[in-house]
């Protein structure tokens, strides 16, 4: 039987919300919830951080052997307009979620011909069902140069081979 | 239907056995010189099969499915591309019925 895979987002502690049919939206508290609280505000000088989000991929349906080649990427073409970014890192593990810089890497630099592996640290070939591969922790920044208004989400792109 | 079930594979080997997925054996202990056809069949009457016939220059490999979960509006399972190698290319189709062959060593990323 093919696997059933979902993307999960992790907050205040190591328990995921599913996403699957839904969205990441970054906010100034940490919660998974849409909606127009706790908005991010641009900032009358520097940069400020959002919330990170952390995601990771769970498996509810085994596949027949296993998943590889865990990755994630971006369209490679920051949409958001002047003064917002999105940065990320990864790690194996969860950890606590942050409004402060984690100083990451441009989430539009990992693009098709660059993506970001997706277990480099929990390395593969994964099996059975449950959290699998590393956490993708992102964080938006809003420069003082951002302009208001609601942005039109980006695509974000996790791929993995399954055998 | 799931974009992962809109085809499943099937092995022929010489001595005329049919291997499926979900069936008698895992297409990793199937041996792969024994391999004279491998297939992916649509679950769709919409949709054709596609046949790879091997020989010992162009043996068998493997299959593997690849998955992507896009975010564009919300997250999903935007494609389920599946794929027959051998060691001479890589068939694949996508959910949709659209075939590819390329090199062996080409990955697919949408």
């Amino acid at each position: 039987m093919a696997a059933t895979v979902q993307i999960h987002e992790m907050t205040a502690s190591d328990t995921g919300t599913d996403k699957t049919d839904g969205t990441v939206r970054f906010k100034s508290a940490d919660e998974t919830s849409v909606d127009t609280n706790n908005r991010l505000t641009i900032p009358t000088s520097g940069t400020d951080y959002s919330y990170t989000k952390q995601l990771q991929l769970n498996v509810t349906v085994a596949p027949d052997t296993d998943l590889q080649d865990l990755e994630a990427y971006s369209d490679g073409g920051n949409g958001f307009g002047t003064g917002v970014g999105v940065q990320y890192d990864t790690d194996g593990s969860f950890s606590a979620n942050v409004d402060t810089d984690i100083s990451g890497t441009d989430l539009f630099t990992a693009d098709s011909g660059s993506p970001i592996d997706m277990d480099a640290t929990n390395t593969g070939p994964h099996t059975g069902t449950g959290y699998q591969g590393d956490l993708l922790r992102l964080q938006m920044t809003i420069a003082d140069t951002a302009e208001q208004g609601t942005l039109t989400a980006e695509t974000l792109t996790f791929a993995y081979t399954e055998t | 239907m799931d974009l992962q079930d809109v085809y499943t594979w099937e092995i022929e080997t010489v001595d005329g056995q049919v291997y499926q997925r979900d069936g008698k054996k895992r297409w990793q202990e199937i041996e792969p010189e024994t391999v004279l056809r491998a297939s992916l069949v649509p679950q769709s009457d919409t949709l054709q099969r596609i046949d790879v016939f091997c020989s010992s220059d162009n043996r068998f490999v493997g299959w593997f499915g690849k998955g992507f979960l896009k975010q564009v509006n919300n997250f999903q399972l935007s494609e389920y591309a599946q794929c027959l190698e051998t060691d001479g290319q890589r068939v694949w189709v996508l959910s949709g019925g659209q075939v590819m062959i390329t090199h062996p060593e080409f990955e697919l990323r949408l």
